[in-house]
């Protein structure tokens, strides 16, 4: 069976970590890692992830999530503030 | 991105680098931001120390290269506003402490693959002020988040480039040339332009960054942009011994002082620096190419650090450093500090909530 969980970009690492505390406090699992090169050229940080609810999270500093299925990146989520 | 392809990336970077100086660059120095944004500085009358003025072709070609690598495959993005002027501050101390070491980190890397062990000493001072960020960003350090801008915004720097490439190729009276001294090397402007560029276009594929190599080891063990530039580095070495521009030894090093604390201590505020700015001097030019305005501020703050260094007697040289520079870079580590503090969430969300009380 294909893997499947989400990455969270986020326009800071500061992003990252709140976003890391926000899982965290509902118990769920949290990884935080240098961004893939094919979903964005930043320099940052990312999340790895299987919460499905990851929009009652969202704030400022989170940029877009992606679904990654078989190593497939699809954006699933984007800030509406760009 | 596969593994290879940074490797690739960083062998074509540590081949050019040394191809550049048998081309015609001072030793040790085929590729290096900080020294080369000095000299274009020099040349633009920024600051008058006649040995090193020479618009450098090859940052002009990396800016222009990483543009048309992101437009190309669809990554160009004008963005900035996240801070741009504590950003320029950070730039202008990232600066003056790689020309008290004298060098960027990617000179640093050079320096350590010709057998200058100075460089050992910086880049345990580098990897210190690395680490020295790492515990900021890890208490929630921030410059707030960027926003899309026009494309103009974005592009201003690259166009700035070109118009530094017209002069560069019309020479008016007004640019400053060295006649002697390192400015006064440099390779061919073809092959200096074409090595930028493919560098630009290189680093923007990878995201090749000096500083992200060591702190995305620390903080997650990740190795990918290391192993980048562990290839400058490895091909570097192999280039120098095949070309005999090696020598093993502290002493009588091209461009190089012996002085380990200043050695240590000013690659160490490069470090903590770049950690702050996200991103090494070489990747602040990759990021401006990119659209990103930040990164552009960053560069003139770069530029603007050369021009003090010079004109405060702040760099130094290869008869040591100055006590002008040693003042400056204690100075700069408190300006660091206090940065580092003032925009912690502990600050930040205290002072917000203070204002929405009143």
């Amino acid at each position: 069976m294909a893997e499947t969980y989400f990455v969270a970009t986020f326009h800071t690492h500061a992003g990252a970590l709140k976003f890391e505390r926000k899982l965290k406090a509902l118990n769920e699992a949290c990884k935080l890692l240098p961004v893939p090169r094919t979903i964005s050229s930043s320099c940052g940080v990312c999340a790895r992830f299987t919460y499905s609810d990851f929009r009652s999270l969202a704030f400022e500093d989170l940029d877009s999530v992606y679904l990654v299925v078989s190593h497939e990146y699809q954006r699933v989520w984007e800030n509406e503030v760009c | 991105m596969r593994k290879s392809s940074i490797i690739v990336a960083g062998a074509l970077i540590g081949l050019m680098s040394v191809a550049l100086v048998k081309f015609g660059n001072p030793a040790n120095m085929g590729l290096c931001i900080a020294c080369f944004l000095r000299d274009t500085a020099g040349a633009l009358g920024l600051h008058r120390a006649e040995v090193v003025q020479y618009i450098r072709p090859e940052v002009i070609g990396i800016v222009i290269g990483a543009m048309g690598s992101a437009m190309y495959f669809k990554e160009f993005s004008a963005r900035g506003g996240s801070s741009p002027l504590t950003r320029f501050v950070l730039a202008v101390a990232v600066m003056i402490g790689a020309l008290v070491f004298l060098g960027c980190p990617l000179r640093m890397i050079l320096r350590l693959a010709a057998g200058d062990l100075n460089a050992l000493i910086g880049l345990a001072g580098f990897a210190c002020g690395i680490g020295m960020g790492i515990v900021f960003l890890n208490k929630g350090f921030s410059l707030k988040r960027n926003y899309k801008q026009n494309t103009l915004e974005g592009s201003l720097l690259p166009v700035v480039m070109m118009g530094l490439l017209g002069l560069l190729v019309i020479a008016p009276a007004f640019v400053f040339f060295s006649a002697e001294g390192p400015g006064s090397l440099h390779a061919p402007l073809l092959i200096s332009l074409g090595a930028g560029v493919i560098a630009g276009v290189a680093a923007q594929r990878t995201r090749l960054c000096t500083m992200g190599g060591i702190r995305d080891a620390i903080l997650f063990k990740d190795f990918y942009l290391l192993m980048g530039v562990g290839a400058i580095l490895v091909t570097a070495f192999i280039g120098n011994l095949a070309t005999g521009t090696f020598a093993l030894g502290f002493e009588s090093q091209p461009i190089a002082h012996t002085d380990g604390l200043w050695n240590f201590l000013g690659l160490f505020l490069t470090g903590w620096g770049s950690v702050l700015l996200g991103g090494c001097p070489l990747r602040q030019l990759i990021l401006s190419g990119e659209g990103n305005s930040d990164s552009a501020v960053t560069v003139f703050g770069l530029i603007v650090g050369a021009a003090i260094s010079h004109n405060f007697g702040l760099a130094s040289s290869a008869k040591g450093v100055t006590a002008n520079g040693q003042m400056a870079v204690i100075l700069l580590l408190v300006v660091v500090a206090v940065i580092s503090v003032m925009n912690l969430p502990m600050v930040t969300e205290k002072a917000k909530e203070l204002k929405e009380a009143m």
